[in-house]
């Protein structure tokens, strides 16, 4: 037996006769604009955001156990590697919250039209690299 | 005889109107909407005072952060935070 979801992709044109749908291309076919590159990062950083809570978390859970536990968790985030995640993660913070922030914009009907679209996307690049350098600096400095 | 099976045509016995009555919206839409719009604005300033206040505890001790989360304001902030991290995390995997 065909599958019955072909009988979704057949339709009659203008003319009555029946014709197969056709298939629209998918991504691969597309060269990346700013705001395509936006998008799936904003969903990536969401998801990986997500799991990085998992880190606030131990730390919470870490400080209410006990000390010894806190103090090496502490020099975990303190060796290069925890270093290295706390930067993803500020990164990914940042840069979510910028997303974040154009999207509750874009949910008010603003910024839709091609230019604004895209400075907001170029804003958005800019205003995560500043901020992220600007709390890494404030973090280093007063460690 | 030729061959028809890649033809097109329509081998089932459904009305396009009935096809459509299966589909349809959800309906449970503008609450989801909703809570992903209230939980992301709530996150605007929960992350700001969350990339603070960790900035304030970087060399924290334990009994440093036990003093700092002491505060109740702290703590309902601190929830508040991951209840609405989850949250949306939730809401946002889903949309």
């Amino acid at each position: 037996m065909r599958d019955v979801r072909d009988a979704l992709m057949v339709a009659r044109n203008s003319d009555g006769k029946l014709v197969r749908r056709p298939l629209s291309p998918h991504l691969q076919v597309y060269r990346w604009p700013l705001s395509m590159a936006l998008s799936i990062t904003h969903r990536v950083t969401g998801v990986g955001l997500g799991i990085g809570t998992l880190l606030l978390t131990a730390w919470l859970a870490t400080a209410a156990t006990s000390e010894a536990g806190f103090e090496r968790f502490q020099y975990f985030l303190g060796s290069a590697f925890g270093l290295f995640l706390l930067f993803c993660w500020s990164l990914a913070l940042v840069f979510h919250l910028m997303t974040g922030l154009r999207h509750l914009l874009m949910d008010t009907v603003h910024g839709y039209d091609e230019t604004t679209y895209h400075y907001t996307g170029i804003a958005v690049l800019v205003a995560t690299g500043v901020l992220t350098v600007l709390i890494w600096l404030v973090g280093l400095l007063t460690w | 005889m030729p061959d028809t099976s890649n033809m097109p045509h329509v081998d089932m016995l459904r009305s396009p109107l009935g096809r459509a009555r299966g589909l349809g919206s959800a309906r449970a839409g503008s609450t989801h909407w909703w809570a992903q719009r209230l939980t992301s604005v709530a996150l605007v300033p929960l992350t700001l005072w969350f990339i603070w206040s960790v900035l304030h505890l970087a060399d924290a001790s334990q009994v440093d952060v036990g003093d700092w989360l002491g505060s109740p304001v702290r703590l309902a902030l601190m929830l508040a935070l991951i209840a609405a991290t989850s949250t949306i995390c939730n809401l946002a995997c889903r949309s």
